[in-house]
């Protein structure tokens, strides 16, 4: 290889070097400074002189900054012009594992591209039983039913595994049914769904003057009882409710002696609260709740990415190019050089 | 058990520093030797250590950050036997592998040893291979770190003093260069095999996460330590120095990001 030292051009390793670097810098950077706070936060942090620089040269946001993107583009084009004048240059079968090394770097780079403009994502939850159209989140003609949800527990009560078992229905009218859990997400014709998340429902009734409110609603959420007077009633859902102690931490994460927790409040305060049985109804303030069942809600996470092929692509080719770069017929010149 | 075998280890590293140390001071082939098969044995100990707990815990050892530095440990052993292998045993490189280790051994005292049994997360085959490649990229780094720093005490000392028992400043620099070439198609395979791991638990296979973030920093380095020395004529000191700045990120990304850097790698 000739030395290459024409001032920046493009393909000199002056200037390949000098990316590599100030790529790392910035990246160093990026995990140092914390990410995608609010400008507040950075001149309470960091005094209002520095705090100001960090936003005004987006390092709160340094990975999707216009110049971390320019960077990657230049190196991009740097490798490119690297790798077309050796390909000129006719190289043996190393050059060729080196050139492939290169050049399939430009195609992860290019999948993650296509990765950031194709790519979508959602967050849903779906209580079991429920159903959910994915159109308005981005998939159009998809309905996914939670058919039921249940969490493997190791001995000591510690999560092993968690499972939905979904029934998807796509927009060309077909309906699969599968299991997802972590680390196995559902995949169907490019669209992939994660177990993200997972929490507790709790059913039910107020009868708030005269008139009821049927609730179904995630534990810890909030029913509003009085617009006016902003009076609120927080349901908080405990699996496995302890008698001695009366307090909200659950037992164990089973269901085993499940309670309702109630709690009038209005503003910030809390005015008075109650804990029911299943099928219990009490009474606050003149409120009488019902408290007539639970269940599993799922959090998944919905997402189509065309970019990810080509990454996976890109990464099977830079193995192939350190493959031949570095093992094929060289072992005897590697020996040669340490000794 | 686990911890007996893993004092044991930690003594008779202990043991191979002293003796090494002694014979850099006085050179005996014998006390070589013995602080040699003391390395070895502290080798055996380590893995039986690491087998046991596999047992212990039904599961590859491979998920805390303990396990991790025990790991380490062996993997840094391992790649110090396959350079003996070829007849480059020098004192000092003894002595300083025995030091190095002893530091990270003794970090992973600090930590808890308890064994937790796997969350879902962690239960993947990506995962392993994702550790697995580690163990030898960065044993290999750890190694080249050692080079690196015996190529720098050479230069200063010369043939005198502890540069006595060193090879010549072309072979440090070749044996160097032969750890880095090893380490960094390793060190691909633990990015990609991360980046695979990532897609199937948390559908994103690059997200900039601080681990994720420093092993790539770790492959810019190493990546410019193999263009300057190909291209640029860049052997020797500065190379040394490149090697030594690649161990040092690798450092931080194992221990300095899950201490001080919060993401969602922070249970490893
Ligand atoms: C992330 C970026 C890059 C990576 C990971 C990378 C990786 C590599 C590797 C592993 C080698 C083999 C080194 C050896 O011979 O031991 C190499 C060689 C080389 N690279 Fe890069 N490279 C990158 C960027 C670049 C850039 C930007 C240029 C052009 C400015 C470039 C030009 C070369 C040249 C000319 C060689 C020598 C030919 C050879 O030995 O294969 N590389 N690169």
């Amino acid at each position: 290889m000739t030395k290459n030292n024409r001032g920046l051009s493009l393909s000199s390793m002056k200037l390949g070097l000098f990316l590599l670097l100030i790529l790392g810098v910035s990246a160093s950077l990026g995990s140092l400074i914390p990410q995608g706070q609010s400008g507040a936060f950075y001149k309470m942090y960091y005094g209002r002189l520095l705090g100001s620089l960090i936003v005004f040269l987006s390092l709160d946001n340094l990975f999707r900054s216009w110049w971390f993107i320019a960077l990657g583009i230049i190196l991009a084009a740097s490798i490119l012009s690297c790798s077309v004048q050796r390909i000129r240059k006719l190289p043996g079968r190393k050059g060729w594992g080196s050139i492939l090394l290169h050049l399939s770097i430009l195609v992860v780079l290019a999948g993650a591209v296509v990765s950031g403009v194709f790519g979508r994502s959602a967050y849903v939850e779906v209580g079991v039983g429920d159903s959910i159209d994915l159109t308005g989140k981005g998939f159009p003609g998809q309905v996914l039913t939670l058919k039921d949800f249940n969490i493997a527990y190791y001995p000591n009560l510690e999560p092993k595994q968690y499972y939905s078992k979904v029934a998807l229905k796509t927009n060309d009218g077909r309906e699969i049914e599968r299991e997802i859990s972590v680390n196995h997400p559902l995949k169907f014709k490019g669209l992939k769904i994660y177990q993200t998340s997972y929490g507790w429902m709790t059913r039910g009734r107020v009868i708030a003057d005269g008139e009821a409110i049927p609730f179904d609603l995630e534990s810890g959420g909030e029913l509003a009882i009085d617009q006016n007077s902003n009076l609120r009633l927080k349901l908080i859902f405990v699996p496995d409710f302890d008698e001695k102690t009366g307090t909200l931490r659950s037992k164990s994460p089973l269901p085993r002696n499940p309670r309702l927790a109630c709690a009038l409040i209005q503003g910030h305060n809390l005015i008075e609260g109650k804990i029911l049985r299943e099928g219990e109804t009490g009474e606050i303030k003149g409120y009488r709740i019902t408290f007539s069942g639970y269940r599993y809600y799922t959090g998944l996470t919905v997402k189509k990415d065309p970019g990810v092929t080509i990454v996976y692509l890109g990464f099977a080719l830079i193995l192939l190019g350190l493959a031949v770069r570095y093992l094929a017929p060289d072992k005897k010149r590697l020996r040669d050089e340490v000794n | 058990m686990e911890a007996t075998f893993n004092s044991l280890a930690y003594i008779l590293l202990f043991i191979t520093l002293s003796l090494s140390l002694i014979s850099l001071w006085k050179p005996h082939k014998v006390i070589e030797q013995i602080s040699l098969w003391s390395t070895f044995l502290a080798f055996a100990s380590l893995s039986l250590a690491l087998i046991w707990r596999g047992i212990y815990t039904g599961r590859v050892p491979f998920a805390t950050l303990y396990e991790f530095t025990l790991l380490f440990a062996w993997g840094i052993l391992l790649l110090f036997f396959i350079i003996t292998l070829r007849n480059i045993k020098p004192t000092l490189l003894v002595a300083l592998v025995a030091f190095l280790e002893i530091v990270i051994l003794s970090y992973g005292g600090t930590l808890s040893s308890e064994a937790r049994p796997l969350m879902p997360a962690l239960q993947s085959v990506w995962l392993e291979l994702h550790v697995l490649t580690a163990i030898i990229a960065y044993g290999a780094f750890g190694l080249s770190f050692c080079l690196g720093v015996l190529y720098l005490i050479k230069e200063r000392a010369g043939d005198g003093g502890p540069g006595k028992s060193l090879p010549s400043l072309g072979k440090l620099d070749n044996l160097l260069h032969w750890s880095v070439v090893v380490g960094f198609p390793f060190l691909t395979l633990v990015i990609i095999t991360g980046a695979i791991w990532a897609e199937e638990v948390w559908g994103r296979w690059w997200g900039w996460d601080p681990k994720e973030t420093w092993a790539l920093i770790t492959w810019l380095i190493y990546a410019g330590y193999l263009h300057a020395r190909k291209t640029y004529g860049w052997q020797g000191k500065k190379a040394a120095i490149m090697a030594i700045a690649g161990f040092l990120a690798v450092l931080f990304t194992l221990f300095g990001v899950s201490l001080l850097l919060p993401g969602i790698h922070s249970y490893v």
